[in-house]
């Protein structure tokens, strides 16, 4: 079948076929910039974790090497999934939610979630405590103005994580 | 009009069978001489937004010249359970060859 998938992609380039959607995107108007926001406190763990997890010594057994090797392994598994789900959770409420009037009263909403995307790739990519803690200000920024979309007043306070870095909650009820 | 019409797949309700990136080859003549039956896969127009097609799976006839359609991944499905059956006329034709695109990976880097 892959080669009936080469033709008809090259097809595909001298006449585009029709789109046929196997569609998902139920209008369902649930959305929440709280999941980004974990997401950046998770990163920002996993390089305090990371930072404080002590280094084998030269004289270490293999035993301690393993047992050292699978903490990191763990914690960088965590940095690279929460990292990830932080962009998911972005570009879903940029893409779905966001409006163009909401752009229109928030100019400056493509560029932020822009670098924060950027952020996050390098908050992934390496083991940079300014930059997941610029995920998470970049996620307090999105919060804030779409909390203000919804009409909802927000309040800046340390969160209750061992993180404790401040974080934008919307103020209901 | 030509009896093969040709449709990229786009999105995952039909996963892990069509998945987005994929290709199918539709019979547009297919339901000349039959009826839609249970367990095809047709593509069919969008009954709420115009121009747009779709490619879902027959659950069942309703016996009135409407089918109703389903996403073989309910959980990421918009079909009848959200716009109730649909007429036969909506139905472009039924899937006759499907061809496989690469797969991407999960979660790709970064």
């Amino acid at each position: 079948m892959a080669l009936l998938h080469s033709l008809l992609r090259t097809l595909d380039r001298v006449s585009p076929a029709k789109v046929a959607y196997a569609h998902c995107d139920i209008p369902c108007g649930i959305y929440d910039p709280h999941h980004a926001q974990m997401a950046a406190h998770t990163v920002i763990r996993m390089v305090d974790l990371i930072g404080q997890l002590e280094k084998p010594a030269a004289n270490a057994t293999p035993e301690q090497r393993q047992e050292y090797t699978n903490k990191l392994a763990r914690y960088i598994a965590t940095k690279e999934q929460h990292s990830e789900i932080y962009k998911t959770e972005l570009r879903v409420l940029w893409a779905d939610y966001f409006k163009p009037e909401h752009v229109q009263q928030f100019p400056q909403l493509h560029d932020l979630v822009w670098k924060a995307l950027k952020s996050a790739s390098k908050g992934r990519q390496e083991i940079n405590l300014a930059a997941s803690e610029e995920m998470l200000r970049q996620a307090n920024e999105v919060a804030t103005i779409f909390w203000k979309t919804k009409g909802v007043p927000t309040y800046a306070a340390k969160s209750p994580y061992p993180t404790g870095r401040e974080t934008v909650y919307p103020k209901i009820g | 009009m030509f009896p093969i019409a040709r449709f990229r797949v786009e999105q995952r309700s039909m996963s892990p069978v069509l998945n987005p990136g994929d290709y199918v080859l539709v019979n547009r003549w297919a339901y000349r001489s039959r009826e839609p039956a249970v367990g095809d896969l047709v593509v069919f127009r969008d009954p709420e937004r115009p121009g747009v097609f779709m490619c879902k799976r027959v659950a069942r006839a309703t016996g009135s010249g409407s089918y109703v359609v389903l996403g073989d991944n309910e959980a990421l499905s918009r079909d009848s359970r959200w716009f109730g059956p649909i007429p036969r006329s909506l139905i472009v034709g039924k899937v006759w060859r499907h061809a496989r695109g690469r797969r991407a990976p999960i979660g790709s880097l970064p």
